[in-house]
């Protein structure tokens, strides 16, 4: 499996032929752009940024919440109050 | 009375003193819509604003008490929920999706009487800088049909400076509000990470999303933009920011070296240089030293698509809206709907998210850009400790025309260069126009503050405006 070939599957997309060349190319120069960052001299010791501090966290009560047939009124399929999906298991 | 004119201030007041209508207001707002229909920035007008146009103006007549924006009309970018009204984030994917509840800043718009008149045309999923990349067809600027309202936000830009409503609401993850600010001539702000919830809202790069308002002038948009902050029990990233007051009869401002450097390799303009000129009456002007700033342009294409990819992974064909036929198992499901549902440049996006934080990448590139972000942030951090504000141009120059980058996706993301910074570092950022270029379209200067420093960006904002007025840019 070639490098984009991977990115198809981990992406959960397919390109066709003629989309997946000029796919190719115009990915490989963006690539190009952001190995800037991965050839970057950094100082040592430099810790990764959080910018989000969760600090206060509500209780961890039940709340209400959006009704189950609101919450489900845009899915494509439905059965039964759930998600309906082709066969998973046999 | 050419309401179209007025400023969100100036309609609010019309209406309280009643010299106008809401009902009035409304409508005629409604009719530029439609009238404007072409300019693709307002994707659907929502009718039922006159009926809630009419109860406001009852309850004007009633005596009752009104909210802070009483009457005033409001458009939200497609990518806003309010409960009942379709939804899209310009998507094939989206179509037909109708929000199950309303989003936060929505609810606190219309706790102040403010009526939602329609959404606005948009980069899908928020993802462009020309509002081309969208199901609807490509977004006009309202002062220029040949050329770009800019992006992502593009709809609610063009719809503002159109008079087609006198405020709207977009989304900045990298200068989505500030570049078609810039673009189309009108105010564009980003605040502080964390001011304003993102409940409601459809997620992009969660750590950089911030929502705020379009307005014609300063005084609006912070006036709209207080309304919309809060901490938030439904977005535990919101903070409390008091916009404080810390204003000075003098303030320096500092121009960015290497920012300088980028621009005048890339621009032969003089307006910005002209421009510093005249502030040096009213400002102390220095130079400042940011020395990693121009890395956040590539941080940000590591770590904006890494978070996409994530947030976009939900888009499955299961769970809304659409599912692509003739699929033969779950995994075809998936894989078929997302193919058949997104456009190219979310495709492009995802797949860049998932090589970035794919095994044997993720230390190289999503790792170091966050030590990136953090000594940006550090860096910018000390620059604030000389100056009040950083002074730069929003963009490299003015709108350009529709279909004219739109096939080189890294000349689009360089659009973003000034504006991406501010989003790696949280704090707040604002676009001002100040100028017009010879192809007669505006160019914006954009303000960076220091974190929950708004209150001062604005009034540096606005000594600005009154230096530069008058003069003959």
């Amino acid at each position: 499996m070639n490098k984009i070939e991977h990115l198809e599957y981990l992406s959960k997309l397919e390109f066709s032929g003629e989309e997946k060349e000029k796919f190719e190319k115009e990915f490989e120069n963006i690539l190009k752009f952001v190995d800037e960052i991965a050839s970057l001299e950094l100082p040592d010791g430099l810790d990764k940024d959080t910018p989000i501090t969760l600090d206060e966290l509500r209780a961890d009560e039940p709340q209400p919440s959006i009704p189950q047939e609101d919450a489900l009124a845009n899915a494509p399929k439905q059965k039964d109050g759930c998600y309906l999906t082709p066969l998973v298991v046999e | 009375m050419n309401f179209s004119e007025l400023t969100v201030l100036q309609i609010k007041d019309l209406i309280a003193t009643k010299k106008a209508t809401c009902e009035e207001v409304v409508k005629h707002f409604i009719k530029v819509c439609e009238d404007k229909k072409d300019l693709n920035a307002v994707v659907e007008i929502f009718y039922d604003a006159i009926d809630r146009a009419k109860e406001i103006d009852q309850k004007i007549a009633k005596g009752e008490k009104l909210g802070a924006l009483a009457g005033v009309p409001v458009a939200i970018k497609d990518n806003i929920l309010y409960k009942g009204k379709k939804m899209g984030c310009a998507s094939k994917f989206l179509q037909g999706f109708v929000a199950p509840y309303t989003s936060t800043i929505v609810e606190k718009l219309l706790k102040e009487d403010a009526i939602i008149i329609g959404r606005t045309n948009m980069d899908e999923f928020a993802m462009g800088s020309s509002c081309e990349n969208t199901c609807y067809g490509a977004c006009h600027n309202a002062l220029n049909p040949d050329y770009v309202a800019g992006g992502s936000s593009g709809g609610s830009a063009s719809a503002v400076a159109g008079g087609l409503v006198p405020c709207a609401i977009g989304t900045d993850t990298g200068g989505s509000i500030r570049q078609p600010a810039s673009l189309c001539g009108i105010v564009g702000v980003k605040p502080t990470y964390g001011t304003v919830s993102r409940f409601g809202i459809v997620a992009f790069a969660s750590s950089l999303d911030q929502a705020s308002p379009f307005t014609k002038d300063l005084e609006s948009s912070l006036y709209v933009l207080k309304i919309m902050a809060g901490k938030d029990a439904h977005d535990g990233t919101t903070i409390d920011n008091q916009f404080q007051k810390n204003l000075k009869s003098k303030y320096t401002l500092g121009i960015c070296k290497q920012l300088m450097q980028a621009y005048k390799n890339a621009s032969n303009d003089k307006h910005f240089d002209e421009t510093i000129e005249k502030l040096k009456t009213k400002f102390e002007i220095i130079e400042v030293d940011v020395p990693h700033i121009t890395n956040s342009l590539a941080s940000y294409y590591i770590l904006a698509p890494a978070e996409a990819t994530s947030n976009l992974a939900r888009f499955d064909g299961v769970k809304y809206t659409r599912r692509a036929e003739n699929t033969k198992d779950l995994e075809s499901v998936y894989v078929k709907s997302r193919s058949e549902g997104f456009g190219k440049e979310v495709k492009r996006r995802i797949m860049l998210g998932n090589f970035v934080l794919s095994s044997g990448y993720f230390d190289a590139y999503y790792n170091k850009a966050k030590k990136v972000q953090r000594l940006i942030r550090q860096e910018l951090k000390e620059a604030f400790k000389n100056c009040d504000a950083i002074i730069m141009p929003t963009t490299f120059g003015t709108a350009f025309k529709l279909g004219e980058k739109l096939n080189d996706p890294l000349a689009m993301y360089l659009e973003d260069l000034f504006t991406v910074p501010a989003n790696i570092a949280g704090i707040p950022a604002l676009s001002v126009p100040y100028a017009t270029a010879e192809n007669g379209l505006p160019l914006g200067m954009q303000f960076f503050a220091d974190e929950k420093e708004e209150e001062k960006m604005y009034d540096i904002a606005k000594t600005f405006e009154q230096t530069i007025k008058g003069g003959a840019l």
